[in-house]
């Protein structure tokens, strides 16, 4: 304690540089550790939705804000059209297209793909500095560090945030975390100016994400928990009043949110929160004037009515239908069997399946053990702050495993949560003066992340016993809470043998080395392929590159009519309309289920019943995935039953599942096809031709593990105009109606008659 | 029917009319016609003896169908003694819609009557075979058919003439009349044809198996950017390409197109497309409108770097590609400063491409160094269209210098260099350097004032 004053500024001084410093290595290694794709593969839009991403960024880029906010889309959702401008989030948009007027503002002519494709790398770097300030708001600065590196390098972050992944995600967490610390400041503070910032960065989340539910629920929670544990302040009021109100008219400017903060169901815990906080401000006001018995029973009485009334009035206003009911995709997540019965087509998404255990462990690693000491840890030292850590925690927890896609919310809160509790550890375990060799190894051993732990720790250990002196007005619960903590640290400081902490912190470093190495590779090999592009190794270990996807994309861009309609399932609508810049039928923006399933119900339909709908939906291109020669498995025919359970949703008459089924219940593409598959236009442009490519009738499909049908397929309402090379992706255009009104089957059996004559003669020649 | 021809005779004969006066002050006694046809850029090499019949003939015309003149690409004429000299041309400007074209060919010296004088006249016209039969099989040949008057079209007599077709593969069929008409190997000779009157026409065919690849660039845009901060010359080029052959008769077949690797060849589909470029070229890069295109190689050695093209799929009749494609190379073997002049001189060719292959539409941008002055361009040839303008890249506050050019109907024989030369300002040095610095000197002035400005309403005592 006999620090002169001057040296201990110098060291506050070099802290903050180190803390500088320490962050900034920190957001460049998150940036650096996505680009793993670019570096294998290439600076290119990944996946399915950031192409229409790309897409709409270039549509701004190109045709300014104005054009941009009224666009409405001919070429997809045909002959409907979508009405773009009003049903998107353009938050990410309008954020490359600053970046991108900015750059070329100052002549730096970098293409909209390279800003797009970087874009969430960059904002994993700013990610890494928003849960630094969050969790030292909460905690203490060496706990930010920690959280910092941890969400730098999670694989539950980089699964979303990888170059080329230009998704809403990707800046979605960063304005996640942002927003979180504005809050917590402002609840700190209790200065509007903070909560106006909360409001702010409210608003550019709402413009950039749906999650954005999640603030606007979670933020009332922790107002509603505060209240109840008779926390209530006038920091609160002012905080959560000016955020609700600044933050409620900034995101109805939001075409796309539009007047829902008023009339749908998931904003209404917001505005029941905000009406509540004017009632107990109220009742705060009339506590000056009364005795505190009487005043807590008005208090528990009023509280009781109230919520009573408004969830009443709630219940009410929702069955009049005032306020919307909720949507089925909130309701399948209090459901999770809901979506399958119901709505198939959320169903039928990967990433809206219930969370499996191991991928808890794939995308956290040590995180899941460290997360909830981290929450004992902000139980133990219960403040304003630490409450909403609490709450977050625990909501985001939940919604992770019912929803493989929210893992991405749950990741940055399990960071601040493990960031907590390490830095506790370390203040414990690497406290004493004598244990500076370890300090020194840790050093050594590791860059980023011991260093991350090891020096802020130091000078961190003269701030606990001169807490007196420390520069924040505290309120006075905590300050006891926190004298309390420091005492116990002190006798627990007495305990531990150096040999102890020896092992404990040698034990926590191999632990992070692994964490980085399963981070490395769970990026590397899970979270780094761009999908449009798959890689497989050759005998000789070379990479080998198969491009199939845009192949076919270019082939239809460059050859195909300029107003082109291309019917193809729904996965691939965005990346059709990014590629091949034709029309499509429907895409991955599934606004409208019936439009979907008439598509299911083309591609189950046998072609007679098929050319009808392709007719009369203007068709000329049809187009299939099919992975059966080299062994792809998310093709079309491993879809097709989603894609039939789909259409039944909406035509039970005319598709049936079981009818899909062969006679044993089996969903087979071999002899024991049922008939309805084997006749449906889905099976016969998958497997097409196909039997040509092996010899002596052993066609084999490669993902399924069976020999195929046997019989020759007789395709006659389209042909066969370009398939890839691996036959991945099979185009085929609708032929037109018959000249002299046949039926195009009967002119197909009729030409073939002819044919196999000329056939005949060509094999003798 | 006949109503028709008469109207068409009428406006032949209206339009002869209208044409110029062409003084039959020479005739052509002897003449030689050798068209190479195997490739898809015809060159035709026509070699005429002039003979004047009055003293002191300074020019003689040439005449081309007026529809043929969209496809010609070069035309040049130099006497035989001296191949290096080049005879000035210089196309008729014809007020009226005439369906002749005239060229001027001016002589090194006058001739007199009795004299006569030897000139050869090159031209090479693109996109005249027309593929026939229209719709072939996939594993087909690829046959074209060639369509041109077997005289020499000229506003003078030609006592005799002789027409080669130079054909390089074997022939399918061809116009036996106007006899006589000889097939050796793979040409095939008609004439010699005596006397014939002025204007006299009679059409031929050719039908024979193409060797060469029947494609053609729609459009190449070359970009060269200079920086000399760099040390680095960057070419760049932007491609359309469209294959001219016979369409699929029954669509692309990809099983049987996999199939046929292995035992026969697609001839029609081009496959592939080869490009030199310099030795030292580096970063070079094949990307189309979606991505990099992970099928080409290319190959290196010590005089040249081939960059194997290969589109994303084989291209068939009918179908289209484009593509980018582009390589950094040294500044040292491109720029050098000439002390003579006292100017820098950077020479490169005007374009890159394949042999054999017209292009439509050719644009070339050439981007000098930020502050580059006294810029001169010495060119082959002339261009449709030059534009100076300015353009703006990394760090540039006074912009760079650029010239662009544009000229339609560009064939091989474009092939050629060009020389750009400039004086570089003698602060060039120390232009952008400023120009950060000083940003960033800004920007700490900015934040000086921003953390001494206090905006706060009320004071708070800590």
């Amino acid at each position: 304690m006999a620090v002169s004053a001057v040296s201990l500024q110098h060291l506050k001084k070099s802290k903050d540089l180190l803390c500088i410093v320490i962050l900034a290595l920190i957001a460049i290694l998150a940036f650096i550790s996505r680009l793993l794709s670019v570096i294998r593969f290439e600076s290119v839009i990944h996946e399915f939705d950031p192409w229409f991403n790309y897409r709409a960024t270039q549509y701004l880029v190109n045709e300014g804000f104005y054009k941009f906010l009224t666009w409405f889309d001919q070429v997809s959702w045909y002959p409907l059209g979508r009405v773009v401008g009003g049903t998107l989030y353009p938050g990410i948009m309008i954020t490359s297209g600053v970046i991108y007027k900015v750059l070329h503002f100052f002549n730096f002519n970098i293409d909209i793909r390279h800003i797009c494709v970087f874009l969430g790398p960059v904002f994993s770097g700013l990610t890494a500095i928003a849960t630094y300030l969050l969790t030292s708001e909460v905690c203490t600065k060496s706990s930010g560090l920690f959280a910092a590196a941890f969400v730098a390098i999670a694989p539950g972050y980089i699964s979303r945030s990888v170059a080329g992944s230009y998704d809403n995600e990707a800046i979605s967490i960063f304005l996640l975390m942002i927003t979180f610390y504005f809050w917590v400041k402002s609840v700190k503070t209790g200065s509007s100016f903070w909560a106006a910032c909360t409001a702010l960065f409210y608003f550019y989340m709402v413009s950039a994400w749906g999650g954005y539910i999640f603030i606007i629920n979670l933020i009332p929670l922790h107002v509603f928990v505060l209240l109840l544990m008779g926390r209530y302040s006038k920091r609160l009021y002012v905080a959560y009043s000016t955020f609700y109100v600044l933050g409620t008219i900034g995101s109805m400017q939001i075409p796309f949110v539009g007047f829902q903060p008023a009339t749908t169901a998931e904003h209404m815990a917001a505005l029941g929160t905000f009406g509540l906080l004017q009632i107990v401000a109220f009742l705060h006001f009339c506590r000056t004037y009364l005795s505190s018995d009487s005043f807590k029973t008005l208090l528990k009485r009023f509280l009781i009515i109230i919520s009573i009334i408004g969830i009443s009035g709630f219940a009410i206003l929702q069955k009049t239908g005032i306020i919307d009911p909720w949507t089925g995709r909130l309701y399948s997540l209090f459901d999770t069997g809901y979506a399958k019965k119901h709505i198939p087509i959320i169903a039928s998404v990967s990433e809206h399946q219930p969370t499996a255990w191991p991928s808890f462990f794939f995308d956290l690693h040590i995180l899941v053990p460290l997360f909830p000491v981290g929450i004992y840890f902000a139980f133990k030292k219960l403040t304003d702050e630490s409450v909403f850590i609490i709450l977050y925690g625990i909501t985001a927890s939940y919604f992770a495993g019912v929803m493989v896609r929210l893992m991405l919310t749950l990741t940055p809160i399990v960071c601040v949560a493990a960031g907590i509790a390490m830095s506790y550890l370390f203040d414990n375990f690497l406290l004493s003066s004598k244990s500076k060799t370890t300090v020194i190894k840790v050093e050594e051993s590791e860059d980023i992340v011991s260093s991350a732990e090891s020096l802020p720790e130091s000078p961190a250990s003269p701030k606990m016993g001169s807490s007196p002196t420390s520069p924040k007005m505290k309120s006075k619960k905590t300050e006891n809470k926190s004298s309390i903590l420091t005492k116990e640290n002190e006798t627990k400081d007495n305990t531990p043998t150096i040999e102890l902490k020896l092992i404990v912190t040698l034990s926590m470093l191999l632990i992070f080395c692994m964490y980085v190495w399963h981070c490395t590779w769970v990026t590397s090999n899970a979270y780094s392929s761009p999908s449009i592009v798959l890689a497989s190794r050759n005998r000789d270990g070379s990479q080998h590159i198969i491009d199939d996807f845009r192949e076919a994309y270019y082939w239809l861009r460059q050859n195909s009519a300029e107003d082109a309609k291309i019917m193809s399932w729904w996965d691939y609508g965005y990346q059709l309309a990014g590629m091949t810049n034709r029309t499509t039928l429907v895409d991955n923006n599934t606004w409208n289920n019936t439009h979907i399933a008439t598509v299911g119900r083309m591609l189950a339909s046998n072609e007679e019943n098929a050319y009808v709908l392709l007719r009369r939906h203007d068709v000329d291109y049809a187009l299939v995935m099919f992975g059966g020669a080299i062994g792809y498995s998310g093709d079309d025919i491993n879809k097709f039953l989603w894609m039939i359970r789909i259409s039944e949703g909406v035509y039970p008459e005319q598709v049936k599942e079981e009818n899909f089924y062969n006679s044993r219940g089996e969903y087979r593409v071999d002899d024991s096809v049922s008939p309805t598959l084997r006749d449906s236009i889905m099976y016969k442009m998958s497997y097409y031709r196909f039997k040509d490519l092996y010899p002596n009738n052993q066609a084999y499909d490669r993902v399924r593990g069976t020999p195929v049908y046997s019989k020759p397929i007789q395709l006659s309402i389209m042909d066969e105009v370009y398939s890839s090379e691996n036959l991945l992706v099979r185009i085929y255009k609708i032929k037109k109606p018959d000249n002299i009104g046949r039926s195009l089957q009967s002119a197909a059996i009729f030409n073939s008659g002819r044919r196999r004559k000329r056939n005949r003669k060509s094999r003798k020649d | 029917m006949n109503l028709k021809y008469i109207a068409l005779l009428t406006t032949l004969f209206l339009s002869l009319a209208n044409a110029i006066e062409v003084p039959k002050n020479v005739f052509i006694n002897n003449l030689h016609r050798q068209l190479d046809i195997s490739q898809s850029v015809v060159r035709e090499n026509v070699a005429i003896s002039v003979k004047a019949k009055e003293d002191g003939v300074k020019f003689f015309y040439l005449t081309y169908k007026q529809d043929l003149i969209p496809y010609l690409s070069t035309m040049v004429a130099f006497t035989k003694v001296d191949k290096e000299e080049v005879l000035e041309i210089e196309q008729i400007d014809l007020e009226d819609d005439s369906d002749l074209a005239y060229f001027k060919v001016n002589l090194e010296k006058p001739i007199n009557t009795g004299e006569r004088v030897i000139v050869n006249v090159e031209v090479s016209i693109i996109k005249v075979l027309k593929p026939y039969p229209k719709y072939i099989e996939q594993n087909d040949d690829q046959y074209v058919l060639f369509n041109t008057n077997v005289y020499y079209l000229s506003p003078y007599l030609v006592s005799k003439q002789k027409t080669t077709f130079k054909i390089g593969e074997t022939i399918k069929s061809y116009s036996e009349d106007p006899a006589p008409v000889k097939v050796s190997e793979n040409d095939v000779y008609y004439g010699p044809y005596e006397n014939i009157e002025p204007g006299t026409e009679k059409i031929v065919s050719l039908h024979y198996k193409f060797k060469g690849i029947l494609i053609h660039f729609e459009k190449i845009e070359r970009t060269i950017e200079i920086s000399h901060w760099g040390h680095t010359v960057g070419f760049k080029e932007d491609l359309i390409v469209h294959h001219d052959g016979s369409e699929l008769k029954n669509n692309f077949n990809r099983i049987a197109f996999q199939k046929s690797k292995f035992y026969t060849e697609t001839p029609s589909s081009v496959k592939d497309m080869i490009f030199v470029l310099p030795p030292r070229a580096t970063d070079i890069f094949f990307v189309d409108t979606i991505g990099n295109v992970s099928t080409s190689a290319f190959h290196k050695d010590e005089t040249r770097t081939l960059l194997q093209v290969l589109p994303r799929y084989p291209l068939f009749g009918g179908w289209k590609y484009t593509w980018s494609q582009g390589y950094n190379n040294p500044l040292d073997g491109n720029v050098k400063y000439s002390p003579t002049l006292k100017k820098y001189v950077f020479q490169a060719p005007v374009l890159l491409s394949i042999k054999h292959v017209p292009v439509d539409h050719f644009k070339l941008n050439i981007i000098l160094p930020e502050g580059a002055r006294n810029v001169d361009i010495n060119l082959p040839y002339s261009f449709d269209n030059e534009e100076r303008k300015m353009t703006y890249s990394y760090l540039d506050t006074t912009g760079r210098p650029t010239i662009v050019l544009e000229k339609e109907n560009v064939c091989d024989d474009h092939f050629q260099y060009f020389q750009v030369s400039y004086n570089l300002p003698f602060y060039f040095p120390l232009q952008k350097p400023l120009v950060v610095a000083l940003f960033i000197f800004s920007l700490f002035v900015i934040s000086m004032i921003w953390n001494r400005l206090d905006l706060s309403i009320v004071k708070v005592k800590i």
